[in-house]
């Protein structure tokens, strides 16, 4: 029988429809539920939070543990893909063309490696 | 440049609680890769990336200022890219300046506008350079350094950053003024 893990990816996105819906904050969200912001930073990469973050943050919430767990099918919050991946650029404001096909591979070679870091 | 109410207290704020969680004085030099680490973030050199045309060779060799650093968003997982073709000071600078866009949480945009043209906001290309450069040189560990008598090459090359980026650190922080003041007489 395969044991039940923590969603991390719906626990974001259940987290991130309050904060959104609230107007507030990742920042403000981590003082509210105290917890570090940090761990949230680490837990939009994927990584697991420890298991005092988790209890503050399904508090906070308001939902019990049992909805981020693999295996429970109801009222689960689903994770909301990007389709496109999208950007902050650290460059010249000016870009030649030849530059900004070059851009354009070279996100397309980086978005292939996000997919295989998850 | 015209920062947001609050913004600057803020950044200062969010790199001194940064070098904390690391466990680091503020005087302490900062590992951009320890930080990236610390919050999850994969740092990838652009000599990593899979080759796909010829973008590592353009953007090494034929025109290295174009690009310096960038941010790839898949969901809410983000992944930094960096130009290791450049000075490893000037990568330090690069990857702090995405560190600060993640810290700020800075949405993501479109790579071009409608125009086609580079989509450009200057208020967050400000305020990453703020907290990055916060991050590397913090407000009161290059008064405590000065005080010491370091010069500014000497912070410098302490937080790992171009002579450019600490002289602007000190000086739009007020560290020059304040010493200047302490000392009675111009001395940077």
């Amino acid at each position: 029988m395969a044991l039940p893990r923590l969603d991390v990816a719906s626990l974001v996105a259940a987290l991130n429809a309050q904060r959104e819906a609230r107007g507030i904050s990742w920042r403000k969200l981590a003082t509210e539920a105290g917890v570090n912001p940090s761990s949230l930073t680490r837990m939009q990469q994927g990584k697991l939070p420890d298991v005092n973050t988790f209890t503050a943050l399904t508090h906070w919430l308001r939902m019990p543990a049992e909805e981020f767990m693999t295996g429970s099918t109801e009222g689960r919050a689903k994770p909301h893909p990007l389709a496109v991946a999208s950007t902050l650029l650290r460059g010249k404001r000016e870009m030649t063309p030849e530059a900004l096909k070059a851009l354009d591979e070279l996100v397309q070679a980086a978005f292939k490696l996000s997919k295989e870091l998850k | 440049m015209t920062y947001r109410r609050g913004f600057k207290a803020e950044a200062e704020r969010i790199a001194v609680e940064i070098r904390a969680e690391l466990g680091l004085d503020l005087t302490d030099a900062l590992d951009v890769h320890a930080v990236a680490d610390h919050l999850g973030l994969p740092i990838v050199p652009l000599s990593g990336l899979s080759p796909n045309g010829g973008f590592q060779a353009f953007f090494q060799y034929q025109d290295p200022e174009s690009f310096s650093a960038i941010t790839i968003f898949s969901g809410t997982a983000r992944l930094i890219v960096h130009n290791d073709a450049h000075h490893p000071n000037r990568q330090h600078s690069n990857i702090a300046h995405e560190i600060g866009h993640c810290l700020l949480e800075h949405e993501p945009a479109p790579l071009v506008n409608e125009a086609g043209c580079r989509y450009w906001n200057d208020a967050f290309e400000a305020e990453a350079d703020w907290l990055g450069g916060a991050l590397l040189v913090p407000r009161d560990g290059g008064l405590c350094l000065a005080k010491r008598g370091w010069d500014i090459e000497q912070i410098a090359a302490h937080y790992g950053v171009s002579d450019v980026l600490c002289r602007w650190r000190l000086h739009q922080t007020g560290v020059i003024r304040q010493l200047e003041r302490f000392a009675g007489r111009r001395r940077w």
